[in-house]
């Protein structure tokens, strides 16, 4: 993560609702700044809507206290998808004898579905970075903050998950 | 236009996908309790909520991410719908681990 910079970061007169950032707007964005900042060059939009056409500057819109919260919350839900993972294993060969009732189509589809389980968390933060990425950090950490608790591993704390 | 066509299958294909597992959900609830009465059991109030929320659970969070994201771009929107149906498996799957198919029968 880079130091803060002495200079207070402008409105854009091209962009409104972009900041620029005097001194990082120049320098391109490095992948590895952080959890949250890794996940923004997969959001690179196919059409160009003018609203975000370029991510790189927006990044730089956040503090670096909100970088560092995303970074843990970002750790955080790793450690989530790790424990969905690890539980949609043991429960795989359960979930297969169960869907082969419904034939190989609906059944291989159900299976889909179900694998999808240990990606749940990481889809939350990406969805969430891409709905309001460019709506200001608050909005963002408070999806994030929702998803912690929506997607929490719940048996964990029950003993169930065994 | 070749982006909004394959941003069209990607949607009807996720949509698709929700479609399954609420079929899946509906069959389960038509079907477990003539299992359950077959085999000379009654299914709980638990085994009601859990094969209830099988069916509502998919349908609330397709209608809550449409409308989430509505007016969003293209791929905005896909991702969103994607995330609600990993977030639909995973409570599905903590609902298998929480409350095993035996915790169903009265």
């Amino acid at each position: 993560m880079r130091k803060k910079t002495p200079r207070e970061p402008r409105e854009s007169a091209l962009a409104s609702g972009w900041t620029v950032d005097p001194d990082r707007a120049s320098t391109p964005p490095s992948p590895a700044d952080s959890e949250g900042t890794a996940e923004a060059p997969e959001l690179d939009p196919a059409d160009n809507s003018p609203e975000d056409d370029s991510p790189a500057v927006g990044e730089n819109r956040f503090s670096n206290a909100g970088l560092v919260l995303l970074g843990v919350f970002g750790a955080l839900y790793l450690l989530y998808a790790w424990v969905w993972l690890s539980w949609a294993q043991a429960l795989s060969e359960q979930n297969a004898v169960e869907v082969a009732a419904s034939g190989s189509l609906s059944g291989g589809l159900q299976q889909l579905v179900f694998w999808l389980a240990p990606l749940a968390p990481i889809l939350w933060f990406v969805a969430a970075f891409a709905m309001n990425f460019d709506r200001g950090i608050r909005r963002l950490v408070l999806w994030i903050v929702l998803g912690a608790i929506v997607l929490v591993p719940l048996p964990v704390f029950v003993g169930g998950g065994n | 236009m070749v982006g909004r066509i394959s941003a069209w299958v990607v949607g009807v294909l996720i949509t698709g996908l929700y479609i399954v597992t609420i079929v899946a959900a509906f069959g389960n609830l038509l079907m477990f309790p003539q299992m359950a009465a077959a085999g000379g059991f009654e299914v709980s109030a638990p085994g009601w909520w859990r094969l209830g929320l099988g069916v509502a659970l998919p349908v609330i969070v397709y209608v809550v991410a449409l409308v989430l994201a509505r007016k969003r771009k293209a791929t905005t929107r896909l991702l969103v719908l994607l995330a609600g149906l990993a977030l639909v498996s995973a409570v599905q799957l903590e609902v298998n681990l929480l409350l095993p198919q035996s915790g169903f029968l009265v």
